[in-house]
């Protein structure tokens, strides 16, 4: 016998003896203890070859409310090179979609959370090891505390019952990573604010002026004095072409947070567009003033802004509007 | 004289090219609350000369893996910046979620062994 044989079959012993001893896992991480969870009308769409990743993305965009097809998604994430798919390109075809890709924290507690609230997760496993990686995407649709087991639509399998200690393994070989997809107006089970907010100004270009301030306004309700989320709201409005809205809204922001440069120059542009030219210079130049001292970044975007806006006092119908 | 005329037209020319296609910071359009995210915490954002390398970057290691040039340009502009520097720096480093039917060869073989004694389940389970 090989002194690398040898090694493998002591490891092998090792390993069989340390799981035969193992008691229930998901017990004592996810409580309730007891209560099982599946949704089980969650779609199945078996993976053709390499494709578990649209596959899989098709499965939870699904349970969004998006009508698709792995086939549509592998043109939008499928790497030939690579025979698979990257993670990011994953939440960037969700954006596609319409939808808000959301990363969970890699917690069981997390996936459970989210199971709760009915919506299936998608995990990355790693079904090899940490030298050999064998990447797989899975969609997470229930967790049995009794048999000790999480339930996947996974590969050509439409009801894998993966042993909870399996699971772990590969799912942490994965770093946890693990993503649902949220419809705009939905906040996450364990909501992180700055994580969710900047989900969804990710996907903010691929999303209607409606599905915006839905989004936004679900992060106001749960944190009503986040500059971003206050931000956002007002955005949407001013991308929507509510440009009064929009005017009241960068006002009400900047009363609660005077030093938001960007607020600052929006309500330029917005003051600006019904012919409020010398308050909208005002505006422009106290943004620029902020800028320079807090957001350095900002500074050329606003020097933009200012350059933009014709040299004229207020007109009429700016007095028009009494303010 | 003339050619210089010549050359300084070119360097315009390229000049301007170059700044076709920026992704648009300002450009006299609101400030978006995806540029407001980016925004580090010094208040700094990537220039645009470093995310339209990046972009540009990207777009050919994409192109090289195969990707469609008709879908690489809509697929490299829903990535956020900074995925998008993230990729066009360790491409080939980042788990790509394929299935345990893309192991070949000698992969093949131990993760069979290591399957036999217990160890792994890519073949059992997927």
């Amino acid at each position: 016998m090989s002194g690398g044989l040898r090694a493998i079959t002591a490891a092998a012993v090792l390993m069989l003896t340390a799981c035969a001893s193992r008691s229930p896992i998901l017990p004592q991480l996810v409580p309730p203890a007891t209560a099982p969870v599946e949704l089980s009308d969650t779609v199945f769409f078996p993976q053709s070859e390499f494709q578990c990743g649209p596959a899989a993305l098709a499965t939870v965009l699904h349970s969004a409310g998006v009508v698709t097809k792995p086939d549509a998604l592998a043109e939008q994430v499928f790497m030939p090179a690579r025979q698979g798919s990257l993670q990011v390109e994953l939440l960037a075809a969700t954006r596609r979609a319409g939808r808000i890709p959301y990363q969970i924290d890699p917690t069981l507690r997390a996936l459970r959370a989210e199971l709760d609230a009915g919506r299936p997760v998608l995990v990355l496993q790693n079904l090899g090891l940490g030298m050999l990686p064998v990447w797989h995407y899975a969609v997470a649709i229930g967790l049995d505390p009794v048999g000790d087991r999480v339930v996947l639509r996974s590969g050509v399998e439409r009801r894998q019952l993966s042993p909870a200690s399996g699971f772990l393994r590969t799912w942490g070989l994965a770093d946890g990573w693990a993503m649902v997809v949220l419809r705009p107006g939905e906040l996450p089970a364990g909501a992180d604010r700055a994580r969710y907010l900047r989900a969804v100004a990710q996907a903010e270009r691929f999303l209607s002026s409606g599905a915006r301030r839905d989004a936004y306004r679900a992060a106001l309700v749960r944190w009503p004095n986040d500059a971003t989320a206050q931000f956002g709201a007002a955005f949407a409005l001013h991308a929507g072409g509510d440009l009064q809205g929009a005017e009241d809204a960068y006002r009400g922001l900047i009363g609660r947070h005077p030093r938001h440069a960007a607020a600052h120059n929006n309500l330029a542009e917005v003051l600006s567009a019904r012919g409020c030219h010398a308050q909208a210079r005002r505006a422009a130049i106290r943004a620029l003033e902020l800028a320079r001292s807090d957001y350095p970044g900002l500074v050329e975007a606003i020097h933009q802004t200012l350059q933009g806006l014709p040299a004229q006092a207020d007109t009429l119908s700016c007095a028009a509007a009494g303010r | 004289m003339k050619k210089t005329l010549k050359e300084m037209l070119v360097a315009l020319l390229i000049l301007s090219m170059g700044l076709l296609g920026v992704p648009a910071v300002g450009m006299a359009a609101p400030i978006g609350t995806d540029t407001l995210v980016q925004l580090d915490q010094r208040g700094e954002l990537l220039s645009r000369i470093q995310t339209r390398l990046a972009h540009d970057d990207l777009r050919t290691q994409f192109l090289a893996r195969g990707v469609s040039p008709t879908e690489v340009d809509a697929r490299v502009a829903a990535l956020s910046t900074e995925e998008l520097q993230m990729l066009s720096l360790q491409l080939d480093e980042l788990p790509a979620g394929g299935s345990a039917l893309a192991v070949i060869g000698v992969v093949f073989l131990v993760l069979l062994i290591l399957e036999l004694v217990g160890v792994t389940n890519v073949f059992t389970k997927v």
